[in-house]
């Protein structure tokens, strides 16, 4: 599987690392470049006496490369990757060299067989059990302390009234978000923090309506807390992941009772945002056959790049575990076999922006907590409106776009559909629209 | 629910403490679930009431509809470009600003050539790239921008499509002056009949400076049709009268000076029969005259004022005012007038009544003892600005070769403009003049490759510069070159790369030289394979 030049920009780790990749991307610089099924892998000549060794794994994508550079991938990873992009016939199939198949097989082999945990005695256990239980324990203290905090700083507010939230600066949020972030309820952190960065100063009626919505979604989750040991256990671990309980991806993977759901997985549209010194990746994949929904999540800092397995725009056949949820959203790819250039079938979408209202209500009414909800819809197309844009089905019903989506992001959509319909993957983000690619003719584009 | 839901905000906004929530407003459904909840604090209840409504009223939302799409289907009456085209495309825009645009320029006049469209992926980037582009390179982009990148060039102001789809009347119409200039320079390139067409229907109106700047662009490579209308403004507008404005003199100067070109003018005509009466009979000089007793053609100026070198004549016939002359450089009025004629004159009048030949003409201007002035304890010859002045007018090249020879020093600058590439080429690589930026700018080959072997001569004088002698030059040097070396340099330049020895001043070379040249080289190679 090739990828386009767009997806390999986005793998790049930053822009000088892309633009020494572009400029190792033509076919002379190449000693060798050739591929299998499963590889590509390529010499280059470097500053050394030697040249470069450097491989990329084209199903579950990773790099390795015997250059120097602490980067990842680092240029000549990048640049492999644009030579066979842009110069297909400049990359020969090949069998792949002991360097490249011994590096590929053992990616394989840890992917099929995980490493298996050390050997504890039955004391080790029982001390490990009562340790973890322990810390169980006094986290539960602290976050119940912190709920109560959170309850009470509420209904202070409520009870002496919004209005005066407009004086508020931002450090009367950011301590009530500490204070729950000591508590070791980072989830409430994050919802005092999006009462601070509400715009004040827009219009009245937008702000005095977020205002209320939050804080009343807030007091939801908070007595539902306080309610949980009368709920059923899937709710009692929503509720905890939504107050701040770690979802920890590497348990779920060692866990072998977790459900795989195999699919062919569209990777419909990604975001990185950045909060203080860590950077948020979120990527939305669609199960073709299972019509699932999927968000991965990925940190990264200074030190600790992205994972960029998950390309933006590509079609995965790979398997994917759900945390435990009443609405499961948030994922990991467990086993990913291959990348495949277009989808096998069409996809099966919403048939109207009418049904896609049906379908969020539907959602809200299931797990009021609902957000970033991943779609498929039918034969949508961008308007631009009156100095906005919008996004129409073929009865002219509408949804709004989300402010997060720049004008231009619009308008490429509108070259490259033409204006016209198509089956489009969105997310809906606080009732409004995140469009990020359509089908055409079994492949998916980007916008 | 509206008023409902305003009775929750409004219990909110001002606190349960002074307007507690009235339940008994709220629908029934949300009533009998805050009854159902039991009893509860009136923050708590309130906060409850809000978190239902607002999933009621969610859920009930449908979705609004719009009135009037503007939908239609858009169909391309031509071919999108591959996606080989495409990928040289995007190769352009990581390349540095100053090689871009010339670039792009190469590679939309082989997608015109091609007859071929933008493919969809590419209209946004291209659009965005054009933005701040001259209006030349967006004009060519319009030219391969199909129906659906149309449709949406009105979301994209700062491209200013609008300025390059107007109506040729309109531009002309109603344009800046700017506007019009450029509009109708670039219509004179294309249809030079309708471009005077134009010009003439709106004469009457212009403006005496607009008109100036119009008689301007004729002048440059005028054509016969304009030679004509040009003659008529000279015999009849801007003939001398009484009194006239300072740009109505400028204007006849300006006429007069293309008129001079046309053999068959009246002015050419007047201006060598008015020259003959100067043209004597001298005793050949120095060895020459000794062995030979020959003689030879001259020019005999008067020392004062004439029938044909006085003050009125020189400014009712060819414009040219008399401007306080630096008296030290020109002794008489005269010799002054004789030097602003000849800035402006045929140079074979000269040789043609002197018989001599151009090099021989040249020569006795510029040596002859009479024609010198001593500026500085310096012996000057005084008509070397007007031969400078001339070459610029008439592009002569034998004459700017035989000026270049003659003084070296500061008149490269500025008489190298108007060589042609052999000359530049020849006399840059004679003079070593590699390096010097104010030089290399001028390089005729605007659009086009500067050729082989010059082109080696550069990279090889630019490398000796920065990698052996360690010496920098200023950067425009690099920027000309990653856009004018000829493709076939790039294998001098491979081996030159493989021979540094590593080092700061190697890796400075490969950054500044090396990488840009040879990305350009490629892409200028694949637009050509294209």
């Amino acid at each position: 599987m090739k990828f386009a030049v767009s997806q390999i920009q986005n793998l790049a780790p930053d822009d000088a690392s892309l633009k020494a990749g572009k400029a190792l991307s033509g076919k002379n610089q190449w000693l060798t470049a050739s591929f299998t099924e499963r590889s590509l892998w390529g010499e280059i000549k470097g500053s050394g006496s030697k040249p470069y060794q450097t491989q990329v794994d084209i199903n579950a994508i990773a790099f390795k490369c015997s250059c120097p550079s602490r980067k990842f991938p680092c240029k000549h990873g990048i640049g492999l990757m644009l030579l066979w992009a842009n110069d297909p016939s400049a990359v020969k199939a090949g069998t792949e060299p002991s360097w490249v198949a011994e590096w590929m097989d053992k990616r394989v082999a840890k992917a099929e067989k995980p490493a298996e945990p050390k050997e504890q005695t039955k004391e080790d256990i029982a001390k490990s059990e009562k340790s973890k239980q322990k810390r169980a324990d006094e986290r539960m203290m602290s976050v119940e302390a912190g709920v109560e905090e959170l309850t009470l700083w509420i209904s202070d507010l409520v009870r002496t009234g919004l209005l005066q939230l407009q004086a508020k600066d931002r450090s009367f949020f950011d301590k009530t978000a500490a204070r729950m972030i000591d508590a070791k309820a980072p989830g409430l952190a994050s919802w005092v923090k999006s009462l601070g960065k509400i715009n004040y100063y827009a219009d009245n009626h937008i702000w005095q309506n977020e205002a209320v919505v939050i804080l009343s979604k807030m007091h939801l989750l908070t007595s539902a807390f306080q309610n949980l040991a009368n709920l059923p256990e899937i709710w009692q671990q929503t509720i905890k992941s939504l107050i701040g309980w770690n979802q920890s991806p590497k348990e779920l993977l060692a866990d072998v009772s977790a459900e795989i759901t195999k699919d062919i997985w569209v990777v419909v549209g990604q975001e990185t945002t950045q909060e203080e010194d860590i950077i948020i990746q979120r990527s939305w994949l669609k199960g073709i056959n299972t019509q699932k929904s999927a968000l991965i999540l990925n940190f990264g800092t200074r030190f600790a790049p992205l994972d960029i397995s998950v390309v933006n725009g590509s079609i995965l056949e790979a398997g994917i575990v759900f945390f435990p949820s009443v609405w499961p959203q948030r994922a990991v790819v467990k086993l990913q076999n291959r990348i495949l250039d277009q989808l096998p079938q069409a996809p099966i979408c919403l048939p109207n922006i009418n049904e896609l209202f049906s379908f969020l209500a539907a959602t809200y009414a299931e797990y009021p907590f609902a957000t970033d909800i991943c779609c498929l819809v039918s034969g949508i197309r961008p308007v631009s409106d009156q100095e906005r844009f919008v996004a129409a089905d073929r009865k002219n019903y509408y949804m709004e776009i989300a402010p997060e989506i720049d004008a231009d992001k619009m308008i490429n959509w509108l070259a490259i559909s033409g204006g016209d319909y198509y089956d489009t993957a969105m997310v809906i983000r606080n009732n409004k629209m995140m469009p990020l690619g359509i089908f055409m003719d079994n492949r998916y584009v980007l916008i | 629910m509206k008023s409902s839901w305003t009775e929750i905000m409004s219990s909110a906004l001002l606190g349960t403490d002074k307007r507690p929530l009235n339940i008994h407003v709220l629908p029934e459904d949300i009533r009998s679930e805050l009854f159902a909840m039991g009893q509860d604090t009136a923050e708590s209840t309130l906060l409850k009431a809000a978190a239902i409504h607002h999933f009621y009223n969610r859920s009930g939302t449908l979705p609004d509809k719009l009135e009037n799409t503007g939908y239609r289907q858009i169909t391309e009456s031509k071919s999108f470009i591959d996606n080989p085209t495409i990928n040289v495309f995007l190769r352009i825009t990581e390349t540095g600003y100053y090689e871009k645009e010339y670039l792009l320029r190469l590679w939309l006049d082989k997608v015109i050539g091609q007859n071929k469209i933008a493919a969809p992926n590419i209209i946004l980037p291209i659009i965005n790239l054009g933005i701040g582009l001259s209006k030349h390179t967006r004009k060519k982009i319009m030219a391969i921008l199909g129906e659906r990148a149309k449709a949406i060039l009105p979301l994209k102001p700062d491209f200013k499509a609008k300025e390059l789809q107007s109506d040729i009347t309109d531009q002309w119409k109603e344009g800046s002056p700017e506007e019009r200039r450029t509009f109708i320079s670039e219509l004179r390139t294309k249809d030079a009949d309708q471009s005077l067409s134009l010009i003439q229907s709106d004469w009457p109106t212009e403006t005496i400076v607009f008109k100036r700047t119009i008689i301007e662009i004729l002048s440059e490579q005028t054509q016969p049709t304009e030679f004509s209308f040009l003659t008529t403004l000279y015999e009849n507008e801007f003939a001398a009268k009484p009194k006239e404005k300072k740009t109505e003199v400028e204007c006849r100067a300006l006429l007069a000076k293309v008129l001079l070109k046309d053999t068959n003018s009246n002015i050419f005509r007047s201006t060598v029969t008015d020259f003959q009466k100067y043209i004597g009979q001298e005793k050949k000089s120095g060895i020459m005259g000794l062995l030979t007793g020959g003689k030879e053609k001259v020019i005999h100026l008067p020392t004062v004022v004439d029938t044909f070198f006085n003050a009125e004549n020189m400014v009712n016939i060819y414009g040219i005012d008399l401007k306080n002359p630096d008296p030290a450089m020109y002794k008489t009025d005269v010799i002054y007038w004789f030097s602003a004629l000849l800035s402006i004159m045929p140079f074979d009048i000269l040789t043609s009544l002197l018989e001599k030949s151009k090099k021989e003409t040249f020569e006795y201007l510029l040596n002859n003892n009479e024609f010198k002035a001593k500026i500085e304890g310096k012996d000057v010859s005084v008509f070397l600005n007007a031969l400078s002045e001339n070459v610029k007018n008439y592009r002569d090249q034998e004459l700017l070769q035989m000026i270049l020879q003659f003084d070296t020093h500061d008149r490269k600058y500025l008489l190298l403009p108007y060589s042609d590439t052999k000359i530049f080429e020849e006399y840059v690589i004679k003079e070593k003049l590699f390096l010097e930026a104010q030089v290399i700018t001028h390089h005729p080959a605007n659009y086009e490759d500067w050729s082989p072997y010059f082109s080696v001569k550069m990279v090889e004088a630019t490398y000796k510069s920065l990698v052996v002698d360690k010496k920098h030059y200023y950067d425009k040097i690099n920027q000309l070159m990653a856009k004018h070396l000829h493709i076939s340099t790039l294998s001098r330049l491979e081996e030159m790369y493989q021979s540094a020895a590593n080092d700061y001043l190697k890796e400075y070379w490969i950054k500044n030289v090396y990488q840009p040249v040879k990305t350009s080289i490629e892409i200028k190679t694949s637009i050509s394979n294209l």
